[in-house]
């Protein structure tokens, strides 16, 4: 049901030719010639974002490939969750320029990016007053879901994300966090979105759940062959999740890369310092 | 939220016949300020309607002078008992009408008419107790220049009215701060306790004999004459002749001794006011009638009505206007400031005031009650709304807002929700407010449990006070504990759970 949904439309976005390990195995792209076709969903272009006086994102400039996992990293205030926001335009950019899919990110057109974006917060960001299952059908319901197709796509969630079915009608305070946050995914995941955007969505769990949930996130995202930008302040999780990583400090994008080569050739001397700072060994991260 | 909404205009519409009864072409409509002599005058004139055969409706205790001349030119009243004085210097003020006949004219465009005297002359005095005077050295209102300390307690109309303190004080040139405003039957309480030195007095009050008053005297002449009349609109020659025919027999056969007995009876021996009308009747018109007093039970049930109609009116008003512009002022941040700018202010209107205000727009009665407890509802409602709505946190707003929904959506599913416990707070409050707020409208015969508390200040009667004020209280509690129940239909469920980790 959800395989290869990222591409649907196989436009070109760009033509590139890819240095040496720039990209995963499932990136879309195909060789012409000397060059390599790339898809991107999302191209990032020089946006900066100034919040009460304080430029949280800086002239950052990012692609991320079609069924590529990014990991954005980074201290405290980085700005990583703010990117997020500013794909989704919960928050708009001062500058630049976020093209989703090859549009160009604006009013107009928000709510085409949104409904093909799955956003998930830490601690799930679940709606109290409803239940797990009013919190994952309450787009779906509005944009008109026959009964059948719900209870399908509910049923196909359930399995994915190990939740058992009688959770579904329990209400958000009536669940453990891991539970919340499998509940969160389903909501994010329920409208088939082409991306998936996570703001540290293990970040309140204990450390066993969080274990064990990273195994299966990562499971999801490889089988449905998702899009994903994943925030997260942990540098093993950002490394086990993404195909490649960013390093953010104080709204800059510091290197770009997977980690083995920001370990190998760091850019700067933050970037070696900051893998000190997690204890962090290429081995860590190597699958 | 919706479900509690059609509640309340269920309800509403189920009480409306209640006050549409009274309005039939056979009925007069007499009205009465809140003090014991005017009830009695209008329960005069009530009997005499009955005598001849109409249904009298005797709105009684209404707030004061201005509102029952507006209800009578505006046709809300037909006939009710005024003082010349009051005529010349309160209704006519700034008009330069002194003689019975320019004041016959001015009545007669409004479409009104006036009787002649009753009788009584109820002007205005200062008294003060027997112990006060020789103390101070008072006999006169002159003396009250001599004491620079003297502390004055005038009722509240006669502070404001042009012939009371502001002429009296210019005339005897009195300390202007000696004097501040209290309610007239409050202030021989307030007398007796020492709280103050000197009062207004009607000369008919039954108390002057009660409390041995001394009157100080009127050296400079100021007060005017203040004989009984009765009002009566112009159109009710017609419509009730022989009822207008039985006013005039009135004329002349009310004394100064007749009216402080009849008062002493009602004031300070308890005694119903129909009944000390029934007496009057039957002694000078030979006219028997049936004082009709309803049971306790009876009046309690009425006023139930009444004062449930009061605020469930005003209430489901209030909600239905309140909680769209808490929405609104919470969606616009800049409209908003104005929206809870404006509530707030109407909030600080005193209750009286804003009655009054409504009456040249609303009449007398219930409508202007409504429209002063609906005012009242808006502030609480208007501002938990906002508050509610301000208080989803950032990541459930963001959660939301990236979800695709259009805002209807977003309102309704999400928003209104997460603010229904502050919203239906706002309503508790709001709801209880306008229990006891409902009270007033007993000032503008709108009913209610106000009736017999306004009715026991006048009689300073503890008794009928209770009758009016435990009621209330009960309602405000049983409103309280319904608001319980309901809050568990439309807070929903997962908001009353506690976190389980």
């Amino acid at each position: 049901m959800d395989g290869g949904g990222s591409v649907r439309r196989r436009k070109l976005g760009v033509v590139w030719r890819a240095p040496q390990g720039q990209f995963c195995r499932r990136t879309v792209a195909c060789e012409v010639g000397d060059a390599v076709v790339f898809w991107f969903v999302l191209e990032i272009t020089n946006i900066s974002k100034v919040l009460g006086g304080i430029p949280v994102v800086s002239d950052l400039t990012v692609r991320v490939g079609a069924g590529e996992t990014l990991s954005v990293i980074g201290p405290s205030g980085c700005g990583k969750s703010t990117l997020l926001r500013l794909i989704l335009f919960l928050t708009k950019p001062d500058r630049g320029v976020i093209k989703f899919d090859d549009m160009v990110v604006t009013n107009s057109v928000v709510g085409d990016v949104r409904r093909r974006v799955g956003y998930v917060i830490q601690d799930g960001g679940l709606f109290p007053h409803l239940t797990a299952r009013g919190n994952v059908t309450i787009q779906a319901r509005h944009a008109g879901w026959s009964r059948e197709r719900l209870s399908l796509r509910l049923e196909y969630l359930c399995e994915l994300t190990k939740i058992p079915a009688d959770i579904l009608d329990r209400y958000p305070a009536e669940l453990s966090g891991g539970q919340r946050q499998r509940v969160a995914l389903m909501r994010g995941l329920m409208m088939e979105p082409d991306v998936l955007l996570l703001d540290e969505p293990l970040g309140a769990l204990d450390p066993m759940i969080r274990y064990e949930l990273q195994d299966e996130l990562r499971d999801i995202f490889r089988s449905l062959n998702k899009t994903v930008v994943i925030v997260t302040h942990d540098l093993n999780e950002a490394a086990f999740f993404g195909d490649r990583v960013m390093l953010m400090k104080a709204g800059r994008a510091v290197q770009v890369g997977p980690v083995s080569e920001m370990v190998q050739q760091p850019a700067d001397q933050f970037v070696t310092d900051f893998f000190k700072a997690q204890r962090f060994s290429v081995s860590d991260g190597a699958e | 939220m919706t479900r509690g909404l059609a509640l309340c205009v269920i309800a509403t519409v189920a009480a409306t016949p209640i006050r549409l009864a009274g309005l039939q072409s056979n009925s007069v409509t007499i009205g009465s300020k809140s003090f014991t002599e005017s009830v009695i005058l209008g329960e005069i004139a009530a009997g005499l309607a009955k005598e001849e055969g109409y249904d009298a409706i005797h709105q009684e205790g209404l707030g004061g002078t201005r509102l029952l001349f507006n209800g009578l030119v505006a046709g809300e009243l037909d006939v009710y008992a005024e003082y010349t004085g009051t005529i010349f210097q309160e209704i006519f003020s700034g008009q330069y009408i002194s003689t019975v006949a320019d004041a016959r004219r001015k009545l007669d465009s409004l479409g009104i008419r006036m009787t002649e005297p009753l009788g009584f002359n109820n002007t205005y005095a200062v008294g003060v107790l027997p112990e006060t005077a020789t103390r101070l050295g008072l006999r006169t209102i002159s003396d009250l220049k001599n004491v620079p300390s003297v502390r004055i307690g005038f009722s509240n109309e006669f502070m404001d009215r042009a012939d009371g303190w502001p002429s009296l004080q210019r005339e005897y040139e009195l300390e202007r701060n000696n004097a501040r405003g209290l309610d007239h039957d409050l202030a021989y309480r307030a007398l007796e306790a020492n709280e103050i030195d000197a009062i207004d007095v009607y000369t008919t009050d039954a108390e002057i004999a009660y409390y041995g008053l001394t009157l100080l005297e009127d050296d400079k002449d100021f007060f005017q004459t203040y004989f009984a009349v009765f009002l009566y609109r112009k159109e009710l020659a017609e419509r009730a002749p022989e009822f207008v025919d039985a006013l005039l027999r009135v004329e002349g056969r009310i004394d100064e001794q007749r009216m402080q007995a009849m008062n002493a009876r009602a004031k300070l021996d308890g005694e119903d006011e129909t009944a000390v009308a029934a007496d009057f009747l039957a002694n000078s018109f030979a006219i028997t009638s049936q004082a009709q007093v309803d049971g306790l039970w009876h009046r309690l049930k009425q006023r139930t009505l009444e004062h449930l109609f009061l605020v469930l009116v005003a209430m489901a008003m209030g909600i239905s206007c309140a909680i769209p512009l808490g929405v609104v002022a919470f969606k616009r941040p800049r409209l908003g400031v104005l929206i809870l700018g404006a509530v707030s202010t109407v909030q600080t209107i005193p209750a009286l005031a804003l009655l009054v205000f409504m009456i040249p727009l609303l009449g007398i009665y219930s409508p202007p009650a409504i429209a002063a407890l609906f005012l009242y509802s808006l502030l609480p409602i208007v501002r938990n709304t906002h508050a509610g709505l301000s208080s989803i946190s950032l990541p459930l707003q963001e959660s939301m807002d990236a979800l695709d929904l259009t805002p209807w959506q977003k309102l309704k599913e999400i928003e209104l929700p997460l603010a229904s416990p502050s919203i239906m707070a706002g309503i508790k409050t709001a709801t209880v407010i306008n229990i006891g707020f409902a009270t007033l409208g007993a000032l503008i015969g709108a009913g209610g449990y106000g009736q017999p508390i306004l009715t026991g200040i006048r009689l300073d009667d503890m008794g009928l006070i209770l009758e009016g004020a435990i009621p209330a209280a009960l309602l405000a509690l049983l409103a309280q504990a319904a608001f319980g129940f309901f809050e568990k239909k439309i807070v929903p469920r997962g908001l009353r759970l506690r976190r389980t980790n």
